[in-house]
């Protein structure tokens, strides 16, 4: 019996490391980031300690950063989602309706990628997609087009590269969902009459909703603030607000307007997170209905 | 005219045979039971006659209408399952008006037709809640208002009460066999509850490992069981094991173990080895000695079991433990009692 209390009452202190490593590497330097978002930079690079919100007056006035850059950002990450969405929901779909024992082993595959260092699959994705590549290829051999076409460093080749990034994500939250939806209410809704299209509309799409919001969360904040897709698939040309933090920081050497573009984007970020955040908590009826059933 | 009718029809899974040669006639507006024990294949039958399953061999014939290779939704069925499987995110009432829906009809005749056949189950006024707020009995009504809004030629039910507790059960066995007269529906009904199968069904047919053992009323499932199977699932059994011997007072089947056990008037043939079986409620016991000529067999009392309005007893009789319903009453025996049991066993067909 001590022990058992003794285990509940020492409980709280096993979260200690974890709460330690998080303040030191992430709050500190969070906290660091914030503070240098307030300070100029002289043009040589030197911090000015004065606490101004020019960066921000900058960046919010001038029309650049705000649609060129941070609208971009936004726009493109959410079409992405919507992509990834689509393509993982099919995904999750066909492997939550394989034979059970063979389903392991297609979420492996679906993992597989994530294994893969970030890096080295956007570089493969550049292979791919190169003029010399093998779509280019492919479209040459279909008669498509009779000479190679740029694929790479357009807005395109970013979203193909978001998609690719988040889809493995999406499938992972829709699968339990999918699943968890009984095959009973579907065959239900059958044997009144509803064909497979009409099944889909009105049982499992609806039911699998939840699963819908999460998916995207993971995928607009994973595409959000991606930065080696746009960085290297989109070659310099496609602005997008990590590359330009990124950019800021060490070619123009200014942090302290680096961190405001970052500060900005999290902001941004977390703001979308939250308003989805809420129409997941409305949607959650359903799934509580759901798990009742 | 059939409403449904299973001609040749077997399915294997993984080359496992599960159903084989299946043959079965449900007439138009009769109640059918299918019972057995889990694993037997009644299940995999039922959803085939649904669609739900595809037969590996075999025909299913639906109101006049070959059905075998019709996806589930272009057959005219009305499905009860054993989890109620409502849609968790629509009301009552859109639950049972979804397949009004789906057929088009105009959103004033789908309301009153939904609250037709919620009416008919008692729960007109549930209409705007949520399957959530429902408790399991009125939930299983919803799915049975559902299925029969759309007057489909065949109500097919799996285990649907089941999942419900006794009393709750009980009540809805009444419900159901009120409804399915009134409506003269043609009603496929799958339990694994033999009491049930027996209350309910104008016919049953018991399943064995995916095949059917006998297709009867309940008075010939309980009383001219087919088979050893069928009188051991159904109803309360023993069985006497040995050959048959015609003597003075009648035919007996003897046996080392029970010594000679008499058999009903009729038990005319020769053959050995053969198998009679006796019902509880078919012996009478009495004080020895009864009968001078020592006709019926000698037990001893090892157990009295007490219900409440009946009591049984477990009578030793040779190697057989005899269950024996009591009479009434004034028949009380005690444990440890000598009794003399008359009755007379019944032979079961030669396979």
């Amino acid at each position: 019996m001590t022990s058992k209390n003794g285990l509940r009452a020492g409980a709280p202190l096993l979260i200690l490391p974890a709460v330690l490593i998080l303040a030191v590497f992430f709050v500190v330097p969070l906290v660091w980031i914030v503070m240098l978002s307030f300070m100029t930079s002289e043009p040589a690079g030197t911090t000015e300690p004065h606490a101004t919100l020019a960066n921000y007056t900058h960046f919010l006035t001038d029309s650049y950063y705000l649609t060129d850059l941070l609208w971009r950002t936004v726009w493109l990450s959410a079409i992405a989602t919507f992509f990834a969405v689509v393509i993982g929901y099919v995904g999750a779909l066909v492997i939550s309706r394989a034979p059970e024992k063979r389903q392991p082993t297609l979420m492996f595959l679906n993992m597989c990628p994530l294994w893969v260092n970030l890096v080295v699959r956007t570089l493969s994705l550049m292979v791919l997609l190169d003029r010399d590549g093998p779509v280019n290829h492919i479209l040459m051999a279909l008669g498509i087009t009779s000479h190679p076409v740029q694929l790479l460093f357009n807005e395109s080749a970013v979203l193909f590269g978001m998609v690719q990034m988040s889809v493995p994500f999406v499938v992972l939250s829709l699968h339990g969902v999918l699943k968890s939806i009984p095959r009973e209410l579907e065959h239900a809704a059958m044997s009144v009459g509803a064909n497979l299209f009409a099944t889909f509309r009105r049982v499992t799409l609806p039911l699998s909703v939840p699963g819908i919001l999460a998916g995207s969360i993971l995928a607009l904040g994973i595409n959000m603030e991606s930065f080696v897709v746009p960085i290297l698939l989109g070659g310099g040309r496609v602005r997008f607000m990590s590359v330009a933090a990124y950019e800021t920081a060490t070619i123009s050497n200014n942090l302290p307007f680096a961190a405001t573009i970052g500060l900005v984007l999290l902001v941004v970020t977390l703001t979308m997170l939250g308003v989805y955040q809420r129409l997941v908590g409305s949607m959650s009826r359903v799934s509580i209905a759901l798990r009742s059933a | 005219m059939y409403g449904i009718s299973v001609s040749g029809v077997s399915k294997q899974f993984d080359g496992l045979p599960v159903l084989t040669d299946v043959n079965l006639s449900v007439r138009t507006g009769e109640f059918l039971s299918i019972l057995g024990p889990s694993g037997c294949g009644k299940s995999t039958l039922l959803r085939i006659i649904a669609g739900l399953e595809e037969p590996t061999s075999g025909d299913v014939v639906i109101a006049g209408r070959t059905v075998t290779r019709d996806p589930v939704w272009k057959r005219k069925i009305g499905f009860v399952f054993q989890h109620f499987a409502l849609w968790p995110h629509l009301t009552v009432l859109r639950n049972v008006a979804m397949g009004l829906e789906l057929r088009g009809a105009g959103k004033q005749e789908r309301r009153d037709r939904a609250l037709a056949a919620l009416r008919l189950v008692q729960l007109e006024s549930f209409a705007d809640r949520m399957p959530s707020q429902l408790s399991g009995g009125q939930q299983q009504r919803v799915a049975v208002a559902r299925a029969i809004v759309l007057e489909p030629a065949v109500l097919l039910l799996d285990e649907p009460l089941s999942a419900l507790d006794k009393n709750l059960r009980q009540d809805m066995q009444v419900e159901l066999k009120a409804l399915q007269q009134k409506l003269l529906l043609t009603t496929v009904f799958v339990t694994h509850d033999q009491e049930e199968a027996m209350s309910l069904s104008d016919r049953i047919v018991v399943m064995n490992r995916g095949v059917i053992e006998q297709i009867g009323t309940p008075e010939q499932i309980y009383n001219r069981p087919a088979s050893p199977y069928v009188a051991r699932f159904v109803g309360e059994t023993t069985f006497f094991e040995g050959e048959l011997e015609h003597r003075e007072h009648g035919t007996f089947i003897r046996s080392s173990a029970n010594g000679y056990i008499p058999l009903e008037a009729d038990s005319s043939q020769t053959q050995s080895d053969r198998i009679a079986f006796v019902r509880p409620e078919w012996v009478t016991l009495h004080k020895p000695p009864y009968s001078e000529k020592r006709m019926w067999p000698v037990g001893k009392i090892e157990r009295v079991i007490f219900f409440g309005a009946t009591s049984d007893y477990l009578v030793r009789q040779g190697d057989s433990l005899i269950r024996v319903k009591a009479a009434g009453a004034n028949d009380c025996f005690r444990r440890g009692d000598e009794v003399e049991l008359q009755f007379a066993a019944r032979l079961l067909p030669k396979r």
